[in-house]
């Protein structure tokens, strides 16, 4: 009966918060690289991240579409270095990131109250 | 909370990267102005060597700038040599100061991202709270 109380919503959240926790480690790794000849930025499809940890799709999906993203930022390289952080995109991806966040962990706060609501009979 | 620890980490060894470009900047700076005195030479520009992945990054070298010393004719120097020719360090002030400007907004960007990640640990840290 508990399992049925926990999940799958929390589930959801959870791989949700780790997928944009995730993201906010490699935007991150970025940002330190920025002064770094040749280092490519890495990043990840979240969309198709979050579908995977919803849906039913398999492994091979989510890593071809990181692929795919990781491949487009390859041949980017706007310096004379080979180094392709762009600063701009860098902090406006954090900024999402860090808002997908806090949605996430209001939403889980909300979802914890709205239980204990129950769990008190409305008292 | 695993990888949130990490990023934290990661935009530390941006920050100490950096920091270490900075001071070798200032030293360059500091003895820009350096000649050649007797049998000591002038100071030789330094710079750093930075490399990076996905662990983060780090200043694997400082290295010598092996240019040769300008010099100068100032016959009335008295740290001139036979020819009246000063020899002086080859650090170039404008090279100094254009690269101390992107050590300093590369920490800044990195002290930024260090305080979002701080955010999003104290936001997962009031889930608990009801």
């Amino acid at each position: 009966m508990l399992d049925n109380l926990f999940s799958p919503v929390l589930g959801n959240l959870q791989s949700a918060l780790s997928k944009a926790s995730q993201r906010q480690t490699m935007l991150m790794t970025n940002i330190a690289n920025v002064n770094v000849p040749g280092y490519k930025r890495s990043d990840m499809d979240f969309h198709v991240a979050l579908q995977g940890a919803t849906h039913d799709i398999d492994e091979q999906q989510i890593e071809m579409a990181d692929a795919r993203a990781q491949r487009a930022s390859d041949f980017t390289s706007q310096r004379m270095d080979g180094n392709n952080v762009d600063m701009e995109r860098e902090v406006a991806s954090i900024s999402e990131t860090e808002l997908r966040f806090q949605a996430l962990t209001d939403l889980t706060s909300s979802y914890f109250s709205g239980l204990k609501n129950v769990i008190r009979e409305g008292k | 909370m695993n990888d949130l620890n990490s990023a934290l980490r990661i935009t530390g060894s941006g920050l100490s990267a950096n920091r270490t470009w900075m001071n070798v900047i200032s030293t360059n700076l500091a003895n820009a102005n350096s000649v050649k005195t007797g049998n000591t030479m002038p100071w030789r520009r330094q710079d750093v060597e930075m490399q990076g992945g996905p662990e983060g990054v780090s200043v694997v070298a400082i290295t010598q700038d092996m240019r040769a010393f300008p010099s100068k004719y100032d016959p009335t120097n008295p740290n001139r040599d036979s020819n009246d020719n000063v020899i002086s360090s080859n650090v170039d002030p404008l090279t100094e100061m254009t690269n101390m400007i992107a050590a300093s907004r590369s920490y800044e960007a990195n002290v930024e991202a260090f305080n979002t990640v701080k955010g999003m640990i104290k936001s997962a840290l009031n889930i608990g709270k009801v």
